[in-house]
């Protein structure tokens, strides 16, 4: 057998290799000079190519079947959001109200006994009376409970927030997205904290946008970064480092952080996007970031990948499919000073509806509905309200039916209509919120939220 | 290679290449029996942007030299990264290997400049030459 025809058998069984889907061998290529050389090098190529492919799909095929099990998790973790909601509501806000009230009643105290001179009979009697009954003890330890009760409610507030970012047909308006001021805003976060562990350091691309929320983005990049830091000890700036760069190819953009800290192992590394999975001690985090990023990624059409060994750092990886054609940038809404207005609050839930009742009637005149027929009834009898807050998901007539009714008796009313949700949405309630973006307030709503949102609505008509 | 012009010596060398500016021509010419990883293809980019200071250039790219190219490379070859550097490629290929490098790079990766496979460095000034000048 001459050596050109060892060659040819070569190419050969590198052929039938291929067609049975076996990529891994390769064949030698010469000097370049002959048309078997060619023949070699393009099968290797071709080889390199089909490989690179294969792997691709296998990735993709494990992100789906990742998605579709964080998808059924988030479809729960939204329904016990949903659930959750208004009780800690209203236990959030009576309990924030106890404490208020608390602390005048100990102000009013300290008033009475300044009534009385020092030294004075009177002074020496109020104070036998609270001694014996303990008062002062009994306050304190009450305003600290209950200054507990309310970090532990805001616990559980934060944790019911991070569960909606899981409702899977949230509400948002995807625009153009300048990758570069995602990151430098993310490392701007992030900086300070940084700085005792490690060198930020940036190697940004050359990237087109991306189609997605800025604000959420960010969120993402931020939180990858907090993580890095997190991987990296203390004390060492000069010996660690944090890496956070972009690129672009083959329409897709990437953003990778990555950490020379202490890595993972393939057991961490394989639940890190498992909502609840955390390696921090417990009052550091919740563990949902990581899987939060990982939908929110997937839902602007991307995903997040994870490369890590022990002692050797990890790599965090953000692609995201480019866009051509730069979108409208998102407007600010500001707000402004509020004047007294009279607010129209519609829940069926009624313990919530006291709890808006006192955080509104502070500075407006609040009109109670336990439905959205009592409240078409109020409208029909005359009364005219310069902020309607409606909750979305009600029995009979929902927030939807109500708005439909008004825009076609009273439109004006209607352009006034703010929703409360629970953050899940049936279909139809999804497209109407597509329809009216920015109008959706998610429980538990807290009072600041809430007078915001009332001073927005007045501004804007004003 | 009978068209071969001698390397200048203010060119850069990396580890795969020899690059320079050459009034409007970004050249570079890959070594003898070149492998290009992604490493060097990064490295040889840099060094493009560098010499031609953010202003893409026409290219002229001799792979006559080159033995093979890593699929990472010849991506990062065909992205926005090289658009940096190059506005249009001519890309000098000799042997029937590199002829083949230079198909393969054509038919899988599709860069968005104007690219072409020329035979000798002149028929590539002069294709560079005949396009449109830049906007």
């Amino acid at each position: 057998m001459t050596d050109a025809d060892a060659r040819l058998s070569q190419v050969y069984e590198m052929l039938v290799a291929l067609a049975s889907n076996h990529f891994e061998r390769r064949l030698e290529v010469g000097d370049g000079t002959e048309e078997l050389d060619a023949v070699a090098a393009g099968l290797n190529m071709l080889a390199e190519e089909l490989a690179a492919r294969e792997q691709r799909e296998r990735e993709v095929q494990l992100r789906i079947s990742q998605a579709e099990r964080l998808a059924a998790v988030g479809q729960l973790a939204a329904g016990v959001a949903h659930e959750v909601n208004n009780p800690a509501s209203f236990v959030l806000a009576n309990t924030a109200d106890v404490l208020e009230r608390l602390r005048e009643v100990s102000a009013v105290l300290a008033r009475v006994r300044a009534l009385f001179p020092p030294g004075s009979e009177e002074r020496r009697r109020v104070g036998e009376l609270l001694d014996r009954a303990d008062v002062d003890a009994a306050l304190s330890t009450s305003t600290e409970m209950l200054e507990e009760s309310v970090a532990g409610l805001d616990r559980v507030v934060a944790v019911i927030a991070d569960l909606h970012a899981f409702s899977r047909i949230e509400s948002e308006h995807l625009r153009s997205v300048d990758v570069e001021a995602v990151v430098n805003e993310a490392c701007k976060l992030v900086q300070k904290q940084a700085s005792y562990r490690a060198r930020l350091t940036r190697r940004l691309g050359v990237t087109g946008p991306v189609r997605g929320d800025h604000h959420r983005l960010v969120q993402v990049v931020a939180g990858l970064l907090v993580n890095a830091i997190h991987a990296v000890p203390e004390g060492a700036p000069e010996q660690n480092e944090i890496e956070v760069g972009t690129a672009s190819s083959r329409g897709e953009v990437r953003v990778w952080v990555r950490d020379t800290g202490a890595g993972m192992t393939p057991e961490v590394r394989a639940r890190v996007f498992e909502p609840f999975f955390t390696t921090k001690p417990t009052d550091s985090g919740t563990g949902l970031g990581l899987s939060i990023a990982a939908e929110i990624v997937r839902r602007y059409g991307g995903h997040i990948d994870v490369k890590s060994e022990p002692g050797e750092g990890s790599t965090f990886t953000v692609t995201l499919p480019a866009v051509d054609v730069a979108l409208a940038p998102a407007p600010v809404p500001s707000a402004t000073a509020v004047s007294r207005a009279r607010v129209l609050i519609i829940d069926d839930e009624k313990a919530l509806l006291k709890v808006f009742a006192r955080l509104l009637g502070v500075r407006h005149e609040v009109v109670l509905a336990t439905g959205g027929r009592e409240a078409l009834a109020l409208i029909e009898g005359g009364l005219v309200p310069d902020v309607v807050l409606c909750d979305l998901m009600m029995p009979e007539i929902d927030g939807v039916a109500v708005h439909d009714e008004l825009a076609r008796s009273h439109p004006a009313l209607a352009e006034r209509m703010l929703f409360m949700s629970g953050g899940t949405y049936t279909p139809r309630t999804q497209r109407f919120l597509d329809q009216h973006p920015g109008r959706v307030l998610p429980k538990p709503i807290k009072r600041a939220d809430l007078e915001e949102a009332v001073a927005r609505s007045l501004a804007a008509r004003s | 290679m009978t068209d071969l012009r001698p390397v200048p010596p203010e060119a850069t060398t990396t580890r795969t290449c020899s690059l320079w500016v050459d009034g409007p021509f970004l050249r570079a010419r890959f070594l003898p029996a070149a492998r290009v990883e992604l490493a060097d293809a990064v490295e040889n980019l840099e060094v493009s942007a560098r010499l031609t200071g953010g202003e893409p250039h026409l290219a002229i790219i001799d792979l006559r030299g080159l033995h093979s190219q890593s699929a990472e490379a010849r991506a990062l070859f065909a992205g926005p990264e090289a658009s940096r550097v190059s506005r249009a490629v001519a890309l000098v290929v000799g042997s029937p290997l590199t002829r083949m490098i230079g198909n393969f790079f054509l038919g899988f990766n599709k860069p968005k400049e104007p690219t072409r496979l020329c035979a000798s460095e002149r028929e590539a000034e002069e294709w560079l030459q005949s396009l449109p000048p830049r906007p």
